[in-house]
C-alpha cells in the first residue's frame, strides 16, 4: 500500500552526487511503500537521467549548475521530475541505437535513454523558462 | 564495487560485487580490460552478487566483448532479477553469453573450447 508523500532537493552538476542520490531516493520510496522492483526502475531512471545532465549538460551554453530532483508518490504510481538549468537539451530527441545490431556494429552509447524510456511508464520532456524538465512516470503494481 | 579475479582451469572468473554507477564503472573498465590485456582469453563475469549497474557500466561489458580474441569467449552468469531484466530491455541477453550459474557457465565455456 503506497503512503503518499512529496520531496525535493537540489544537487550540484557532479557524477559523485549520483551515490548520495540512490541513498535518498531509496530511503524516500521505501518508506513510503514503493515495491522493491518498481523502486530498482525508478532508482536507475533517475540515475540514467541525472548521468545524462552531468556527462551533456556541462558542455554547452549555458552549462547546468545545479539539478532539481522532486518525488511525489500516490494515486498508485511515483513520479520524478528532474529539471536542470543548462541550455535546451530533449535526450528523447536523440535517435535510439539498434537494438538487435551485433556486439560489433552496436555503438556503445544510448542505452541510459533506452533504459528509462523501456523501464518507466512515460517520460516527458519540456522546457520551463531557462530550465530542461523530465517528468517520469511509473505506476505501481 | 568489489572484484574477485579467480582462475578455473582455463577460464578466468571474476565477480563483480555490490554497485556499478557512473563513478565505479571506470574502475570495471580498468579491471577488465587489464585482466583481458593480461592474457585470458575465456572470462567469465559472475554477476550473483552485482546489486546495481548503469549504461555506464554496461557499455563495459560491451567494450570488454569486443576486446575477446575470436578464439576466446566472454560470458555472464548469476544475473539477478534486476540486472537480468536490464540485460532483457537492451537486447543483451541475445548477443552476449549468459548462464544460470558459476557451474553451467564453466561446463559451457570448456565445451566451446573444446569445440573449437
Amino acid at each position: 500500500m503506497l503512503s503518499p508523500g512529496a520531496m525535493h532537493f537540489t544537487i550540484p552538476v557532479r557524477l559523485e552526487e549520483t551515490a548520495s542520490l540512490h541513498q535518498r531516493v531509496r530511503q524516500f520510496c521505501a518508506r513510503h511503500g514503493i515495491p522493491e522492483d518498481d523502486l530498482f526502475v525508478v532508482i536507475l531512471s533517475i540515475d540514467e537521467l541525472v548521468t545524462n545532465i552531468v556527462t551533456h549538460g556541462t558542455k554547452g551554453d549555458p552549462t547546468a549548475r545545479e539539478i532539481v530532483l522532486r518525488l511525489a508518490v500516490g494515486e498508485g504510481r511515483v513520479r520524478a521530475e528532474i529539471e536542470d538549468d543548462g541550455c535546451a537539451f530533449n535526450p528523447l530527441d536523440e535517435p535510439e541505437p539498434d537494438l538487435g545490431a551485433g556486439i560489433h556494429e552496436r555503438p556503445p552509447g544510448g542505452l541510459g535513454i533506452v533504459l528509462v524510456r523501456r523501464l518507466m511508464d512515460e517520460i516527458e520532456y519540456s522546457r520551463i523558462g531557462q530550465r530542461n524538465r523530465l517528468t517520469l512516470t511509473k505506476f505501481c503494481h | 564495487m568489489t572484484i574477485i579475479e579467480e582462475q578455473a582451469g582455463p577460464v578466468t572468473v571474476a565477480a563483480i560485487i555490490g554497485k556499478v554507477d557512473s563513478l565505479k564503472a571506470a574502475e570495471l573498465e580498468e579491471r577488465i580490460l587489464s585482466i583481458l590485456s593480461g592474457g585470458a582469453s575465456h572470462l567469465l563475469l559472475d554477476c550473483a552478487r552485482l546489486e546495481y549497474i548503469n549504461s555506464v557500466g554496461l557499455r563495459v561489458f560491451l567494450l570488454a566483448a569486443r576486446q575477446i580474441a575470436p578464439d576466446g569467449m566472454l560470458a555472464f552468469c548469476g544475473l539477478t532479477p534486476n540486472v537480468k531484466l536490464i540485460f532483457e530491455t537492451i537486447g543483451f541477453d541475445r548477443i552476449l553469453s549468459v548462464f544460470d550459474c558459476r557451474e553451467a557457465a564453466l561446463a559451457g565455456m570448456l565445451e566451446s573450447r573444446t569445440g573449437s
